[in-house]
This record gives C-alpha cells, sequence and structure tokens, in this order.
C-alpha cells in the first residue's frame, strides 16, 4: 500500500513524544492556595475585629458566603454536569431543620452545632441520592419540573408536621445563633464552610470524575460511548451537589436564628439558579463572584424587596438572549457594549482578523 | 481469529426494518470496510454492535484480547466501552466546550483507578494516575499531529483535525476494536490521503482491529482488506475490494438494473 511509505518520517510513531511541561508541583500550588485563603481570613478576621466592617455588613457577609455554598453545589449539578435543578432549597431546607432539630435537642454547644451541620448535609445528600436514582434519568424540561416538584414537596411536607416536632408553618426557633455576625465563632463558621466547599468542587472539577461531568453535559452519547457511566456520574454530582446544599441550609439556620418554611420556597431555588447562570454555568470563580455581586444588589434592594424580582427576572431574559454559558455574564456583558459590535453607521469598525 | 462474531442480527423501527439477518465476521487485526447506498443500514450496525441500540434478535459475541468471550448485544453503550469497543460518529460529537486535551481525557475516565474522594482529597493516587494519563494523552495527540493544539477548545478546530480528534479519542478509550462512521467525509483528496495513512498506522501502533463506514470508494478500495456491501438491511456481498468491484449485485444496488 502506498500510503505506508508516504510520509518517511512520522512524528510520534518514529520519532519520541516530548513529555508534558510540568506547571506547578502539587505542593506548591497547594501552598499557594493556602497562602491566600490565610490571606483573605487575616484580612477579614482583622476588619472586623476592628469594627471597620460593623455587625450589619459582617451579616451580608454571611449571608454572602451561606450563598456561596449552596450556589457552588448548584453549580456543580447544573453547571458542571448540565442536570437542570429547580429543587435547590428543598435540600437546604433538609439541611436546616436537621441541624436545628440536633442543636435544639443537645448541649449546643459547639460539638453539637458542627454535629447537626455536618449530620443535616449528609442528610440532604442522603435523600439526593435516593431522589436522583429515579429522577435524573429525566431530561431538560421534565428533570427541572420534577425537581421543582420535589423541592415543594419538602417545604410542603414540614410546614404540614406537628408544630412541637418542627414548628410548622410558624418556623422553628429558640435554638440560638451560631453563625450570625453577633455570634462569636460565626465568621469562621461560615468562611471555612465556603472555603471547604470550593475546595471539594474544585478539586472535583479538575479530575477524571469532573471531565465525565463536563462530558455528560457536552455529551450524553458521545460520552456514554467513550465508557463513561452516566447514571453514575449524575448521581454523584447530585449527591455532592445536594450535600453542600444541606451544608448552606444548617449554617443559615445558625444565620437567622429562625427558619420557616417559606425561606426555602421556589424562589429561593431561583435565587441560586441566579448566582450559577450570572457566574457562568460550570464556572466555579463566576459563581463566587456572582454571589457577592447579587448579594450586595440585595442589601440595596432591602427596602424595596418586590422590586428585586423584577429585576432578578430581567436578568434571566437579558441572560438567555446573549447564551453568555460558561462566560460569566458580566465578561460577556462588557464585550456587547464594544461599539464595534452595535454596527453604528458613525464608528468606525476594525475589521476582525482570524 | 474473530474479535467479533454477529449472528442473525436484526433491528426494526415500528414496522420497518434497518437491518435484517446480517451475519458478520471481523477478524482480529482486519480493516474492514462496511459500504451500501444512503439508508442501507450502516450506521444503524454501528450502533447495534457499540450499544446505542438494542438488537430485535440475534447475537453479537466479542472476543477480548485475552481471549474470553463476551455477548455484547444490548449491553449499554459504556459497558461496551469497557469491553474495548470504541467509535467516532458520522456527525462529529466532540464535546465542543472541552480542549482537545480533555477530549482525550475524558476518554480515559474508564482507566481511572482513583475514587471520587481520592480526587477531593488529593491523595498520591490522583497524581499518579494524573501525571500517567497526562502522558499517555500526549502520545496519542502526537500522533494524530493535534500537540500543539492540545489547550485549544475542540469547538475552535478545523473540521479535518476534529475528524482526527475524533479517532484520537476512541483510541485513547484504550480500546482493540474501533468503529469508525464516514471519517473521510468532507475531506479534500489530499485531507483523504493523509488520513488513509494516519489510519493504517494508528492500526499498526496499537494493534487495532478497524471496521468503517465510507462513501468515498477510492478511500474504501485503497484501505480496506475486505468488505462487506448492504443494501435495504441486508447484506448482499462479502470479500475483497477487487470482488467487490466487479460483483453484479453490488453495481446493481449503486447503479441500479440495467434497463
Amino acid at each position: 500500500m502506498d500510503t505506508k511509505k508516504k510520509n518517511s518520517k512520522r512524528p510520534g510513531f518514529d520519532t519520541p513524544v516530548e513529555k508534558p511541561a510540568k506547571k506547578l508541583a502539587p505542593w506548591q500550588s497547594g501552598l499557594i492556595g493556602l497562602g491566600i485563603v490565610a490571606g483573605v481570613y487575616l484580612i477579614l478576621r482583622i476588619l472586623i475585629s476592628t469594627g471597620v466592617i460593623g455587625a450589619y455588613y459582617q451579616g451580608i457577609l454571611h449571608g454572602i458566603f451561606i450563598d456561596i455554598i449552596a450556589a457552588l453545589g448548584l453549580n456543580l449539578i447544573t453547571g458542571i454536569t448540565g442536570q437542570f435543578s429547580l429543587g435547590h432549597a428543598g435540600f437546604m431546607a433538609i439541611g436546616a431543620y436537621t441541624s436545628a432539630y440536633v442543636v435544639l435537642h443537645t448541649s449546643g454547644s459547639m460539638v453539637s452545632i458542627l454535629g447537626g451541620i455536618l449530620l443535616g448535609a449528609v442528610l440532604a445528600g442522603v435523600l439526593g441520592l435516593l431522589v436522583g436514582i429515579p429522577t435524573l434519568r429525566l431530561k431538560g424540561d421534565y428533570l427541572a419540573i420534577a425537581t421543582l416538584g420535589l423541592g415543594e414537596i419538602i417545604r410542603i411536607f414540614i410546614q404540614n408536621t406537628d408544630q412541637q416536632v418542627l414548628g410548622g408553618s410558624a418556623g422553628l426557633t429558640g435554638y440560638g445563633v451560631y453563625a450570625a455576625a453577633t455570634s462569636p465563632a460565626g465568621f469562621e463558621l461560615v468562611f471555612f464552610g465556603a472555603v471547604i466547599t470550593f475546595v471539594v468542587i474544585r478539586n472535583m472539577v479538575k479530575s477524571s470524575h469532573g471531565r465525565a461531568c463536563i462530558a455528560v453535559r457536552e455529551d450524553e452519547i458521545a460520552s456514554e460511548s467513550m465508557g463513561v457511566n452516566l447514571t453514575k456520574v449524575k448521581i454523584s454530582a447530585f449527591v455532592v451537589g445536594t450535600f453542600f446544599a444541606g451544608l448552606a441550609g444548617g449554617l443559615y439556620t445558625g444565620y437567622t436564628g429562625i427558619i420557616q418554611p417559606k425561606s426555602f420556597d421556589f424562589m429561593q431555588s431561583i435565587e441560586f439558579l441566579m448566582i450559577v447562570v450570572l457566574g457562568g454555568l460550570g464556572n466555579i470563580w463566576g459563581t463566587l463572584i456572582a454571589a457577592a455581586a447579587l448579594g450586595v444588589l440585595n442589601m440595596f434592594l432591602q427596602s424595596f424587596a418586590e422590586i428585586r424580582m423584577i429585576i432578578y427576572a430581567l436578568l434571566l431574559v437579558i441572560i438567555m438572549l446573549i447564551k453568555a454559558g460558561e462566560t460569566p455574564f458580566f465578561v460577556k456583558l462588557r464585550g456587547l457594549f464594544k461599539w464595534s459590535k452595535w454596527n453604528l453607521p458613525f464608528v468606525h469598525r476594525k475589521t476582525e482578523v482570524e | 481469529m474473530a474479535v467479533l462474531d454477529v449472528k442473525n442480527l436484526s433491528k426494526s423501527f415500528g414496522g420497518l426494518k434497518a437491518v435484517s439477518d446480517v451475519n458478520l465476521y471481523v477478524k482480529k487485526g482486519e480493516l474492514l470496510g462496511l459500504i451500501g447506498p444512503n439508508g442501507a443500514g450502516k450506521t444503524t450496525i454501528f450502533n447495534l454492535l457499540t450499544g446505542v441500540y438494542v438488537p430485535t434478535s440475534g447475537t453479537i459475541e466479542l472476543t477480548g484480547s485475552r481471549g474470553e468471550r463476551a455477548e455484547i448485544g444490548g449491553m449499554k453503550p459504556y459497558l461496551t466501552a469497557r469491553h474495548g469497543i470504541s467509535r467516532t460518529f458520522q456527525n462529529i460529537r466532540l464535546f465542543k466546550n472541552m480542549t482537545v486535551l480533555d477530549n482525550i481525557l475524558v476518554a480515559m475516565h474508564q482507566n481511572a483507578r482513583y475514587t471520587l474522594l481520592e480526587a477531593i482529597f488529593r491523595l498520591p493516587r490522583y497524581y499518579s494516575q494524573e501525571t500517567r494519563f497526562a502522558e499517555t494523552a500526549a502520545h496519542i495527540l502526537a500522533l494524530v499531529g493535534l500537540d500543539q493544539k492540545a489547550g485549544e477548545l475542540a469547538s475552535n478546530l478545523p473540521y479535518g483535525e476534529q475528524r482526527k480528534l475524533e479517532i484520537a479519542r476512541a483510541i485513547a478509550t484504550g480500546a482493540n476494536v474501533i468503529f469508525l462512521d464516514e471519517p473521510a467525509a468532507g475531506m479534500n483528496p489530499s485531507e483523504t490521503d493523509e488520513l488513509a495513512s494516519l489510519i493504517v498506522n494508528l492500526k499498526d501502533e496499537y494493534d487495532l482491529t478497524i471496521i468503517l463506514i465510507e462513501h468515498d470508494m477510492k478511500f474504501v478500495m485503497g484501505l480496506c482488506e475486505r468488505i462487506y456491501v448492504l443494501d435495504f438491511g441486508t447484506i448482499i456481498a462479502e470479500g475483497s475490494p477487487d470482488e467487490i468491484k466487479h460483483n453484479k449485485r453490488v453495481i446493481q444496488a449503486y447503479l441500479g438494473e440495467e434497463a
């Protein structure tokens, strides 16, 4: 066959392949990460201790960290694995009520608080596993409807339980605040909660399992043909994501001091979805920034709560129109506001060179 | 030795028999062609052999590299992949928003021996496996000439390179039986020649068995050692390229009956 002798020197076949260049050793990048976390923690801690960040702003900050935890979990499910979930607040409720119940019925010491939060997260993850097995067979809109229904079932179930146990629609309180601005280790709790969430999700994404998740989002048929077990990948992402929803719930419990079923309704799930979509689907750094941006926006809009939802709706419409995908919303928006893209007659257009 | 042994394979979609009573075998290390007019059922056979479709009837027996036999008819695609079968798609199905390197690494996922927890806590096994993966991936990419583009998004590659990346991805699964669905579609003659030599080189390098569907007759006749011809879901001819070229039924199927 004449095809064989055509190229006498075949790169890779005849000549050796260069080994991929090593970037940073694991311990080096780990040390850098640790340095950044320690730096951010020290700065924030000093600002809080010296009173530069007052109790009110510290409260906002705590809210942002809790949102980050929940939204990172949702980003893993929706942004990275591509499974549209609208029931995230329901799993948050599981974590919130579990930890409140545990703290209420134990000593209320730090051990019982941490135990309660952890138990809540685990229970949320277990429920995610049980619910994920049947529902993750569904695709797109159907999965969204199923998870939406699930979130509402959890909320309405809690609302209708005996008032002595979970407080019914009036809510559960009296367990004290442990993650609020006024509580001694509240800041550490939410800050390190967010750090752990970020590290876990990042490490997962940058591994073979994370790549399989992204592949499932990109093309289910191709990824399955390449040996990716669709069911296993979807469910493991769902379990990890709901685990962190539960963790956020447990911290939220200690943040507000009172939890009510209506705090975990459909609109709460939409808020998390907004953060994920604004930050870019699958973009975990974007989630951090979007959670902070929306937290600040909410602070300014506190006196007109009704307008908030209108702004959210508008933002969603705009996001759908510009199809940002993994690019964070604000980056995409900046690109749109380059004059050259608007095709105005009086603006000189630079010809794009490929 | 037959790697694949297909007996009485049929697939119906409602009342339509897309594939009926197909018998075929594939020898180890063979470069087999599957040709036929449009709608003959070639891709359906690929989908049956790779687990995308469940056969209506019939058996598909695979002999693994260590001589073990397995019935793979109706097995899920990810399980057939574990048995060493991989494929490319007629209309390219790359993971578009992933880099070229990540596309290859996804295909190696089934060989990952570290658990999710080991990845989260970054235990030693994670690092040793990832290093090995990166080296293997770099090697495969160099073979198909994409090593310089490892960091680019798959969707940014030109068409011909996307086809090559799909082949590289199929090989990266560690498969020894590879199905190529119209690998030369949309390529110009010089690209087609280059692809033919690449396929031969890869087959030798990885000791592959390759089954391909192609409409470019020059490509198929020059490359394949043996050819099956399919028409209306049944095999109408089998033989070497020369035999197929002069087979009356094949000419009839392609050009119609003589007036």
